[in-house]
């Protein structure tokens, strides 16, 4: 069984933002993702693992998934969730990005991502399994 | 949770499958030798020596993005830790079962052949003393006189080719469910 539990945040009006961002990707993009999501579920500890980076000062509070698809060109993508985890052996995604070089796509994910945190703190929205 | 039937419904996609089995298959390989290295060696730089290759292979041999591993790297791999490596065609639903159990606890559980071969060592006894119990079958007989004296002479191996009943064979029919 696997060890963590993926979560998707869902807006107060049943907005998905990593489910609308996956619909939105190639097929190879999400066959990766989910390989990605299938191995990180399957592993305890995500501190030295190179599939996921704690992100830290303004985006404190934030944890990115780090996949990548061969090209050319290779494409990198950073899905972003809530870290540390609120319930342990949860992971809750909030929206999915694209990384070119140092530019992001949506260019304000991790803005954005901070702020579906602070609406879920709130009690704003809804999480549900990922699936 | 994801369920079969999630899973299912994506791998009817065939581009979808392609790119998830391939996907999946560099990542579970790079993930189980990581796994089974922090367990049975520690770091990489004691797998790599007992593999006969180097820091760096085994290094890229983890790395899940990797994906260009060659038989060889993964058979010696396998050598350094002791285990075996099994590639199988397999059909599309254990693919799915796969992914759905996959845990590194699974791969902690995998015994070296010298965990494994004291267990099945023990198993035969165990059956021997069931089968005695019961009328006693020769052949598990003749393993537990075996097992006893391999157990008092540590050092005596018997060969494959030896007689029915030696502990080796016993153990190895234990391994393969016979004994149940």
């Amino acid at each position: 069984m696997a060890l963590w539990r993926i979560k998707a945040y869902h807006l107060a009006g049943g907005f998905c933002p990593i489910q609308e961002w996956y619909a939105a990707q190639d097929i190879e993009v999400q066959a990766e993702f989910d390989a990605a999501l299938t191995t990180l579920s399957a592993t305890a500890d995500w501190s030295d693992l190179w599939q996921f980076k704690e992100l830290k000062r303004k985006h404190a509070g934030l944890g990115e998934i780090r996949f990548k698809l061969e090209g050319p060109p290779v494409r990198r993508f950073r899905p972003v969730g809530i870290w540390p985890p609120i319930v342990q052996g949860e992971f809750i995604l909030l929206l999915g990005c694209e990384k070119n070089r140092n530019l992001y796509m949506p260019h304000d994910a991790f803005t954005l991502a901070l702020e579906y945190k602070r609406r879920w703190a709130q009690g704003e929205g809804e999480v549900h399994d990922y699936t | 949770m994801i369920t079969l039937d999630d899973i299912w419904q994506k791998l009817s996609n065939k581009k979808y499958r392609e790119q998830y089995a391939l996907s999946l298959l560099k990542r579970s390989v790079a993930f189980q030798i990581k796994t089974l290295r922090k367990k049975h060696c520690g770091s990489q730089a004691v797998l790599a020596e007992r593999s006969k290759l180097t820091q760096g292979v085994v290094s890229r041999a983890e790395d899940q993005e990797y994906g260009n591993l060659t038989f060889n790297t993964v058979g010696r791999i396998a050598a350094g830790l002791d285990m075996a490596f099994i590639g199988r065609f397999v059909p599309w639903s254990e693919l799915a079962k796969f992914s759905q159990s996959l845990s590194e606890d699974e791969f902690l559980n995998i015994p070296t052949f010298e965990e494994e071969d004291a267990s099945l060592a023990a198993l035969v006894q165990r059956l021997a003393y069931d089968s005695a119990a019961q009328g006693g079958a020769l052949l598990i007989c003749g393993a537990l006189q075996e097992a006893n004296e391999d157990a008092a002479n540590p050092t005596r191996r018997i060969g494959p080719n030896s007689v029915l009943g030696c502990p080796t064979q016993a153990r190895g029919a234990a391994a393969a469910g016979w004994g149940d």
